[in-house]
């Protein structure tokens, strides 16, 4: 399944290096939108059917717990790259706690630090979830499959959800999906706060 | 984005637990499989598709962010792991 899933991203970034006529990536990018919605909708009835309500309360608080690790992974990591020159704190710190949201990360460092950081916030944020596409598999086994949620940040509600829910099972995917919201919701605060408090 | 996502996610566990009280078993893994192939391979044309604008915004960026995406990642795996007690769940 994980081979399929990795073969089919494969498939796609080949399929765009050839003539398309025409065909954007702001219209395929409105696919991708559509068919998110799907997704979700069809892995939220898969999981709605599947919880009780003592399964409920107990994937809440592994869903905290999770988050707290990927807030301090995020934050730990921000802090070790605040002596990259063409970065410094603010700009380390805005990049990693955007931890996956790419589409925010990257306008709100580029609005307040300029192209470099705000380049370096929109890829790195990218690549973890690329990352976290071909990686979750092998951390699930050195890790376990709830700790390597933590891998895909804010992603592990959307598009990650994909290699997790198929590797991990429903409950590891109803996890993941709790984790995402949370991160989800956390990511704006952190990197406006990063950016509004550090010198 | 976020709220279309959560709204369509919460009426899918409504529909599912509602599934559940008819005691109705959805058989949705296929299903499931095949969307997620679809999203997937979009996603790569839409990224492939991007590729030449990604190239123009500063490549010296590729290095530091190659670094710090994918150490993060593994950094809050990693601190994730022995928060929850080194269990391998």
């Amino acid at each position: 399944m994980p081979a399929l899933l990795v073969g089919s991203l494969i498939a796609g970034l080949a399929l765009s290096s050839l003539d398309l006529n025409g065909v954007t990536a702001d219209q395929v990018s409105s696919l991708v939108d559509i068919l998110l919605m799907v997704f979700v909708f069809i892995v939220s009835v898969d999981v709605g059917a599947g919880l009780d309500r003592r399964t409920v309360s107990s994937l809440g608080k592994d869903a905290l717990l999770l988050s707290a690790g990927t807030v301090m992974g995020s934050l730990m990591v921000g802090l070790a790259f605040s002596f990259v020159p063409s970065l410094g704190m603010k700009g380390a710190l805005a990049a990693s706690l955007g931890m996956g949201w790419y589409t925010l990360d990257g306008p709100l460092v580029t609005a307040s630090l300029g192209a470099l950081a705000g380049a370096t916030g929109f890829l790195s944020n990218f690549l973890r979830e690329l990352f976290t596409f071909f990686a979750y598999p092998v951390f699930k086994r050195r890790l376990g499959g709830r700790s390597s949620i933590s891998l895909g940040g804010a992603t592990t509600m959307d598009t990650t959800l994909t290699v997790i829910s198929a590797v991990g099972g429903e409950e590891v995917a109803a996890l993941s999906f709790l984790h995402g919201v949370i991160i989800t919701i956390l990511v704006p605060f952190l990197v406006l706060l990063a950016l509004a408090i550090l010198p | 984005m976020f709220e279309e996502v959560l709204a369509v996610f919460v009426i899918g566990i409504l529909v599912g637990q509602v599934l559940r009280m008819w005691k109705v078993k959805p058989r949705l893994w296929q299903v499931s499989a095949i969307t997620a192939s679809a999203l997937l391979f979009s996603m790569g044309l839409s990224i492939g598709l991007g590729r030449g604008a990604l190239s123009q915004i500063l490549p010296e960026a590729v290095g530091t962010s190659l670094l710090l995406g994918t150490t993060a990642a593994i950094a809050g795996a990693v601190v994730t792991f022995f928060i929850r007690g080194r269990r391998r769940d």
